[in-house]
């Protein structure tokens, strides 16, 4: 986001404009990452010497899974933003960014077990990874579930981002689960100091597709950032026309 | 700190005086860990192996159905208006609900969750473990429901509501109190999983506090 002012984009009016060209931006991108990611991914990248061709769901369930962290992180930023500085749009942000989360967990953990079935011989393991995984879904869902709970939307908004905040102590021990405890779960490769231990045949459209589920999230909350600023435009003019009458 | 002092005072007046209510999460926890040999079978060796996670699990529900009354009435009743408007900061007050919730619900649990322990099979050792570990837990067990409740003031569906919003948060606790019973019914050292209990309980309790205080008063806003 270099040259982009974020302060500048406090202003409703001023991010709707941004969003409305940027949004496309982040759709178009998408696609242009995940069109040679996916080529690359299930056509001609090299089969896994130990599994074969199962290995090619790698390339959906670690981008949805970094997506999934990734969103919460956001949520949180969000939520901070909203409690810490008042910032006009957290509360839009955050409200629009969960669902998205959510899915992106929902679609980890599915391809995750996916996966596990022809591997590990089993479609789940309550081991530490997938457990805290597990944990992040309905954290998220607990969010959901806590902005619609009120008659009143500003206090479930607000509720809700007291509990975004406390739930980030799991991101942490998702990412390090794999290094605290014995786990089924792969250790990390990709996210090290070193240089990667992948092939580079592998890492290519790996981190592709990667680059294309983080483009494809952005036009996603963008959207729907704006979709939610359009409706409660609506509801607060039906307001002032219920008034008015 | 005078503030502070009389709303824990007051809660534990009043759970004395609704006997009734206060003691109906350990009630709850007895009926639950009755039922578990009826529907897994009296089978005394898989009784014993579930016996751990049993008792921490039926103690995480009696726990946030004891949460579900914590708010309850000053949200009803305008109290917490009042409670807001005395000099103790939010989170001090939030953390003398809290220490009430520990004292009156997990309290009375602990007893009973070592007599239920015991019934399922679990060697002498174990219990006095599974005791120890609770009472470890009950600072942060109390503090994470607290906090649910203290979010979902005015909710409609506020007990289910709870429950989903604590169980990822209370989930380390139950598997590191369940992993101890289960270390020391096997004969090994449970210190390591205590030890995180009691750390978990330093980070908690702060933690939730804060978030408490701030849930406290955006519920009166």
């Amino acid at each position: 986001m270099t040259g982009v002012n974020l302060h500048a984009l406090a202003n409703p009016g001023r991010f709707r404009r941004f969003a409305i060209w940027a949004a496309p931006i982040f759709g178009v991108g998408a696609i242009l990452c995940a069109a040679p990611g996916l080529w690359l991914g299930l056509f001609t990248s090299p089969p896994d010497y130990q599994q074969g061709e199962t290995v090619r769901i790698m390339y959906v369930h670690v981008p949805a899974a970094w997506v999934a962290m990734f969103a919460y992180a956001c949520l949180a930023g969000a939520a901070a933003s909203a409690l810490v500085w008042r910032h006009p749009l957290g509360d839009v942000a955050a409200r629009a960014c969960a669902p998205i989360g959510a899915a992106m967990t929902a679609i980890a953990l599915i391809t995750g077990a996916i996966w596990g079935q022809p591997t590990w011989g089993t479609w789940w393991v309550w081991d530490a990874r997938l457990t805290s995984v597990l944990l992040l879904f309905f954290l998220y869902l607990g969010h959901i579930a806590l902005t619609h709970a009120f008659d009143e939307d500003a206090r479930g908004e607000r509720a809700a981002h007291i509990l975004a905040l406390v739930g980030v102590v799991n991101l942490p021990v998702i990412k390090f689960s794999v290094d605290w405890w014995n786990t089924l779960h792969q250790p990390a490769s990709v996210s090290r100091f070193a240089a990667p231990s992948i092939h580079p045949d592998m890492l290519t459209p790996l981190l592709l597709m990667a680059a294309a589920f983080f483009l494809f999230f952005g036009w996603c909350w963008l959207t729907r950032i704006r979709a939610e600023m359009l409706s409660r435009r609506r509801r607060a003019g039906q307001r002032r026309r219920l008034e008015a009458q | 700190i005078a503030a502070t002092r009389a709303v824990f005072r007051r809660e534990l007046l009043l759970a004395g005086r609704n006997l009734g209510d206060t003691l109906a999460p350990a009630g709850f926890f007895a009926v639950g860990a009755t039922l578990f040999p009826l529907g897994v079978g009296p089978s005394p060796d898989r009784l014993a192996a579930v016996a751990a996670g049993v008792a921490w699990v039926l103690a995480l529900f009696a726990t946030l159905s004891a949460a579900e009354r914590a708010f309850q009435d000053e949200a009803e009743d305008g109290g917490l208006e009042l409670l807001l408007s005395t000099a103790a900061p939010p989170s001090a007050l939030f953390l003398a609900k809290a220490a009430a919730l520990a004292v009156t619900a997990i309290g009375p649990l602990i007893p009973v969750a070592v007599v239920a322990a015991l019934a399922l099979g679990m060697p002498i050792g174990a219990a006095a473990t599974l005791c120890i570990a609770l009472a470890l837990a009950a600072p942060s067990l109390a503090s994470f429901a607290a906090l649910g409740a203290a979010l979902t003031i005015g909710a409609r569906r506020r007990g289910v509501l709870i429950g989903l919003l604590t169980t990822p948060l209370l989930a380390p606790i139950v598997i590191f109190g369940a992993s101890a019973a289960e270390a020391a019914a096997t004969g090994m050292a449970a210190q390591a999983q205590l030890l995180l209990l009691g750390a978990i309980a330093c980070a908690a309790t702060p933690l939730c506090a804060l978030a408490g205080g701030a849930a406290i008063r955006e519920a009166v806003r």
